[in-house]
């Protein structure tokens, strides 16, 4: 594996405590560069490179916001960090929920059809 | 490198019939998938075709809202359903879902066994792989610091 420059390496990224509470805000949702600006004693710029910083470790990424496109936001990208059991133990989680939630939905119709066939 | 798979099951006292809309119909998936109240029981639409594009809001596995979108794959009412799935807490990485429907008898009436298989190409996984294949002194603290981040994601 090539030695990775500084500027890409995530330990590098996450070593920064503002670059840690970037990710903490992210970890909400989404965020425009000025909003996240905002949160912070510094100026844009520099909110923008610890953002340059994050985005070069992939720990962030930096989209066209859904509302206007002529802003951008960055989003949170745990994928780099995730493996393969990560990935299955979220999904199992969700999909527990999930088939539940399909269960209660179905069963509460096929109650209500039976209701309106005995009715009619 | 593996394809990653996720199967699930859950036995429903209904007819598979009433199930396979429940999992096609885009009011019904909004309805179980993202936990939206507003659903009539009464509502029909058209059955889902192969090709078809369907999205639905969708509460993600850390149990804030979010959306799915897919492609109907393989529409083979009332046993087989194949999509694909698009998730925005993934950013919309392309996975497919399989659901196969079995009929069985729940408390001496027709319902309905269904297994969920969720996989995601190894081809998909690449990216979040790489960080894993060698097990030197960095890649460990990485894997660390991934589990104190998806902790904090999926808890």
């Amino acid at each position: 594996m090539p030695p990775l420059r500084a500027t890409t390496d995530p330990f590098h990224a996450v070593s920064d405590p503002t670059r840690r509470a970037l990710l903490d805000r992210l970890r909400l949702g989404a965020a425009p560069v000025t909003e996240l600006a905002a949160g912070f004693a510094m100026s844009r710029p520099a909110v923008s490179r610890h953002l340059r910083v994050l985005r070069e470790a992939r720990l962030v990424r930096e989209r066209r916001s859904e509302h206007d496109a002529r802003q951008r936001v960055y989003q949170i990208t745990p994928m780099p960090l995730r493996d393969v059991a990560q990935w299955a133990q979220s999904y199992e989680l969700f999909w527990h929920g999930g088939l539940a939630r399909l269960k209660t939905h179905v069963e509460k119709g096929a109650r209500t059809r039976a209701r309106e066939k005995k009715s009619s | 490198m593996t394809d990653r798979i996720v199967r699930a099951a859950i036995d429903i006292a209904a007819r598979p019939e009433d199930v396979f809309q429940a999992l096609t119909d885009p009011r019904e998936l909004a309805a179980w998938l993202g936990d939206v109240d507003d659903y009539a029981a009464s509502a029909w639409t058209p059955d889902a075709a192969a090709g078809a594009p369907w999205s639905a809001p969708a509460i993600a596995p850390d149990g804030a809202p979010g959306l799915v979108r897919g492609e109907f794959l393989v529409v083979d009412s009332p046993r087989r359903l194949v999509s694909t799935w698009h998730a925005s807490w993934d950013h919309y990485e392309r996975t497919i879902v399989r659901y196969e429907l079995e009929p069985i008898r729940v408390d001496g009436a027709e319902g309905t066994r269904v297994t969920v298989f969720h996989t995601a190409p190894a081809a998909c996984a690449q990216h979040a792989s790489q960080f894993g294949t060698k097990r030197d002194s960095w890649t460990l603290m990485l894997a660390r610091l991934a589990r104190l981040m998806t902790e904090r994601l999926t808890v």
